[in-house]
């Protein structure tokens, strides 16, 4: 990790489902150009910590820091134009639309033909395809329809575009669920190609081996509350497994 | 994978063609069996009776195209001539009663879409709503006659006079309200937000779409195609009759759905409709000219229907199997 | 948007050219097969309800074994009564079996949807672009008049049935050749004529008038109200429509007020109402005269009833049968059209059975 600087700072986040407890007292934090596996079993809060900092649901209590800066989430799209970017297990992309029209939805360039305004399709079809190069994503072609397009493809879609829109951190919930070993390798790839251009990833999973080859640092949650905060070098799937499951007792947070 | 591209094949590509050969089909079936259905004089009738309800039908497929049905379009098509001639009964200038027939139109759009997107009443029961009110209204108004339009000659010639041979305004008013939606459709980011709207509505709203406006534009815009028809069928005829366009509501789906556009929203073309609505009408002529018993207009248009949506599902399972490997 | 293959697209070419062609083949085979196999009436019997109804039903528009008196003439019959129509249907039976008595070929256009103008003209345009050998049509709506011209212009016969124009004079300047159907003010006078004899001279009498405004349902009430100052009665006009229940309601109520009444009157069917609603009071059939129009189960069954004295029938099987005589006449033989009031068939209780099963049959 030779970027340090702290991106993505969670203090003291409680949330509560009613009379259920769902976070109590979470910190969380996402460096730069980081990857941070998100583990824990069903129902340990890691959906509901990141649908926080997605901007889906407000803190109960707590506070968010981006860059240092305090900011305060009404709707995804103020987390988006914090550069947060959540990719839901269903894929973000309209399925009857074409590659490119779904890459520049809700962003769509535009030229004047005298006072006409009219959508740029060139426009559109040149940067989508250097925005799937980008993260490697070959053999997708802007002009297909998303129907004919892969899981993994689609993953790949959607991290693209966030990519090309300049999002700062990606939340991905569980990716490369119901993905076969091939595309789900692929899926890893995509976020290591965003990693090298700079990009954080966080990573949702209840399960180590998805994440584990490509993570810089892994965060357990259990119960709604952090048990272990673990740079990969020092910790083995083994010690994080047994974290997952309450076999061990928790781990003291990294830099806290 | 597209770099081979032949006209053939390009032409082949476009989703219009199964609705373009049925077109085909049909011309030469009828003409072979009697050639006077290419006679001038019925070309002509053809070109002049087709816009009037392909105008209603370019609404529907956008609305249906972003995921909404509106099934008061028939009553819509009768109320506004109505609402119109009372305007003129009134004292209000013939021009300017047809301008603020076009605006209750679109007052009669907004609020079926102000309804339906703030309510989450689905579209069919909210419309099927506005067919009755609408109709009921018409039919209170006059109970139940017709009433007659007289306009002045520059009004009858704008919406419907004869330009040149086969040239008729109403044309014109078709091919460029159809040219406009095209634009809309294809060429600007609202036409992007209404296939998203229609494809999937949340991940239109995830990318900051404002889904419920884009519907409500699109109820909008369907009433006043509905008026605009409505009005121009009363000019040529003369009068506004309270059950005027009774029924067109189906008609103008099924138009829809044979030219490819989605029940189920996300797809469809403007092209698509325009060649179904001139399918549409030619059977219809084409039968009379054959001398079949009327009969059989129902039967021939029910056989499209399915030759046309299965020949769609068709071609897009056919896309689905061909999925492109990673 | 959306793109395929060329492979696809091959195939999709294929797969539609394959369907429309069976589909084109099937359609219009289906058709041309209807009229080759269907050259024969036949007999139709189902069991409904316990009862056995046997109906006859002609299958066809033009019949083979037919005679070769009218060979090769084309007629065409336009309406504004829709398919599911009752009372058309008698036209079109009429219409059938006159050109299967002279072997003409005769065709009649009924719109999707009832009174449907748009359509009805688009139909009529065609037809003329198709030039038949005539025209029939009903003048239901006065815009009508201009294709009645347009076709007699390009030289087709037209004849007016079952609605004459508010102004005969319009039809006969735009050329109509004749008028076959009832003649409707006369048919009111007639209708009142002949009630006269089950109520006494200066009576009261209730007039019922189910589409008030409209020609058809002011020019018979003109008629009767005609006979009834003649008569000395007085009158009111009671507006109603077809909705039975409405005019369950208000009849029931105006007798109420009004016991003196000795006769009711209908322009439309809906009389017999006053007929069930006397019963339902214990009044006998006969205190108060009940005369009405056309040929429904419900006025069958009050006539049956005893409360329903008089119903005038128009005969729509005379409005389908006679154009098809006139205009093979006068392709034939050069005869020129005659006008035809088809509108004075009495039903009463010597004559309700055969009305009856008639009526079943689609005659009357």
């Amino acid at each position: 990790m030779n970027n340090h600087e702290l991106l993505v700072y969670m203090r003291e986040i409680h949330k509560w489902f009613g009379r259920v407890h769902v976070l109590r007292g979470v910190n969380f934090k996402v460096y730069n150009s980081e990857i941070v596996g998100l583990v824990g079993d069903n129902g340990a809060g890691k959906s509901t910590l990141m649908k926080i900092l997605a901007g889906i649901y407000p803190p109960d209590k707590g506070k968010i820091f981006i860059n240092g800066t305090e900011v305060n989430f009404k709707s995804p799209k103020d987390a988006m134009k914090h550069g947060i970017e959540m990719i839901h297990q269903d894929v973000m992309l309209a399925p009857l639309m074409s590659v490119g029209r779904n890459i520049f939805l809700g962003r769509e360039p535009q030229k004047l033909y005298g006072i006409v305004p009219i959508l740029d399709l060139k426009k559109i079809r040149k940067e989508s395809l250097k925005c799937l190069k980008e993260i490697g994503l070959d053999g997708v072609d802007p002009d297909m329809v998303v129907e004919n397009l892969s899981g993994g493809q689609r993953q790949g879609v959607a991290i693209a575009r966030a990519v090309y829109f300049k999002a700062k951190l990606l939340i991905l919930d569980e990716p490369t669920n119901n993905l076969s070993v091939k595309e789900s390798a692929k899926v890893l790839q995509f976020i290591t190609e965003a990693k090298n251009q700079g990009i954080s990833s966080i990573f949702i999973t209840h399960n180590i081996h998805h994440v584990y080859s490509i993570a810089d640092r892994i965060v357990v949650l259990s119960h709604g509350q952090v048990v272990g905060d673990l740079k990969k070098e020092e910790t083995t799937i083994d010690e994080v497994t047994k974290l997952i499951t309450g076999e061990t007792s928790p781990r003291p947070t990294v830099g806290s | 994978m597209l770099r081979y591209k032949s006209l053939i094949v390009t032409s082949l590509q476009r989703k219009e063609i199964s609705v373009a050969t049925i077109l085909f089909g049909t011309i030469i079936s009828f003409y072979s069996i009697q050639p006077v259905f290419l006679s001038p004089s019925n070309i002509d009738v053809l070109l002049r009776i087709t816009p009037e309800l392909g105008i209603v039908a370019l609404g529907v497929t956008l609305l249906m195209i972003g995921g909404e049905f509106d099934l008061s379009v028939g009553s819509v098509f009768g109320f506004i001539p109505m609402v119109t001639i009372l305007l003129i009964e009134s004292g209000i200038p013939p021009t300017l009663a047809i301008v603020s027939g076009l605006l209750i139109s679109t007052l009669v759009g907004l609020t079926h879409g102000v309804v339906t997107v703030k309510t989450g009443i689905p579209s069919f029961i909210t419309t099927l709503g506005g067919l009755l009110i609408w109709r009921g209204v018409s039919l209170a108004v006059t109970g139940g006659l017709p009433k007659y339009m007289t306009m002045p000659p520059e009004i009858i010639f704008f919406f419907s006079g004869k330009i040149a041979p086969f040239i008729h305004m109403q044309m014109i008013w078709f091919f460029a309200l159809a040219g406009f939606f095209y634009y809309i459709l294809e060429r600007t980011k609202f036409g992007n937000w209404i296939y998203a709207t229609g494809g999937r509505k949340e991940v239109a709203r995830a990318m900051g779409v404002n889904t419920d406006r884009v519907k409500i534009v699109l109820f909008t815009l369907s009433s006043l195609m509905a008026g605009m028809g409505g009005i121009i069928q009363s000019i040529r005829l003369g009068q506004a009759l309270p059950n005027q366009g009774d029924g067109l509501e189906f008609d103008a789906i099924a138009v829809a759905v044979i030219g490819g556009t989605s029940l189920f929203g996300g797809s469809g073309t403007i092209l698509g409709t325009v060649i179904a609505e001139y399918l549409s009408r030619i059977i219809e002529n084409g039968l009379i000219i054959i001398r079949a018993p009327s009969y059989y207009f129902r039967l021939y248009i029910g056989l499209v229907i399915v030759i046309a949506v299965t020949v769609n599902i068709y071609i897009l399972r056919r896309s689905i199997r061909s999925r492109v490997e990673s | 948007m959306s793109r395929v293959t060329r492979r696809q697209a091959i195939s999709r070419a294929a797969a539609i050219g394959a369907i429309v062609g069976v589909g084109a083949i099937a359609g219009i085979g289906g058709y041309l097969a209807g009229s080759a196999t269907g050259r024969e009436t036949r007999t139709v019997t189902a069991t409904i309800g316990g009862a056995t109804v046997t109906q006859t039903r002609v299958i066809t528009e033009t019949v083979a074994g037919a005679p070769d008196f009218a060979k090769g003439l084309r007629f065409t019959y336009i309406t504004h009564g829709g398919e599911e129509n009752v009372f058309w249907n008698s036209v079109h039976l009429g219409m059938r079996e006159a050109a299967k008595l002279t072997g003409c070929d005769a065709v009649m256009i009924r719109p999707k949807r009832e009174g449907d103008l748009a359509q009805e003209v688009a139909a009529f345009e065609a037809t003329i672009a198709e030039k038949p050998d005539g025209i029939i049509v009903p003048i239901a709506y006065t815009e009508l008049l201009t294709y009645v011209k347009k076709a007699t212009d390009s030289g087709i016969p037209v004849i007016v049935a079952n609605i004459d124009a508010p102004d005969p004079n319009d039809r006969i300047k735009a050329g109509g050749l004749s008028y076959i159907g009832q003649y409707l003010e006369p048919a009111g006078y007639f209708l009142a004529k002949t009630l006269s004899k089950y109520f006494p001279r200066g009576s009261h009498a209730l007039i019922l008038i189910e589409g008030p405004g409209q020609v058809w349902a002011e020019e018979r009430a003109k008629g009767i109200q005609r006979f009834l100052k003649e008569y000395d009665c007085t009158f009111d006009r009671l507006d109603v429509s077809f909705d039975l229940a409405v005019v369950e309601s208000r009849v029931s109520a105006y007798l109420e007020a009004n016991p003196q009444t000795k006769a009711v009157f209908s322009v439309g069917y809906t009389s017999p109402i006053a007929g069930k609603v006397l019963k339902s009071k214990g009044v006998p059939p006969g205190s108060v005269a009940i005369g009405t129009f056309d040929i429904v189960p419900l006025v069958i069954e009050w006539i049956k009833e005893g409360y329903v004295q008089v119903a005038i029938d128009q005969q729509p099987y005379l409005q389908g049968f006679l154009p098809i005589i006139q205009l093979v006449l006068m392709k034939k033989y050069g005869l020129s059209a005659w006008d035809v009031n088809t509108g004075n068939a009495v039903v009463d209780q010597s004559n309700v059975s055969l009305v009856e099963e008639l009526s079943r049959k689609g005659y009357r």
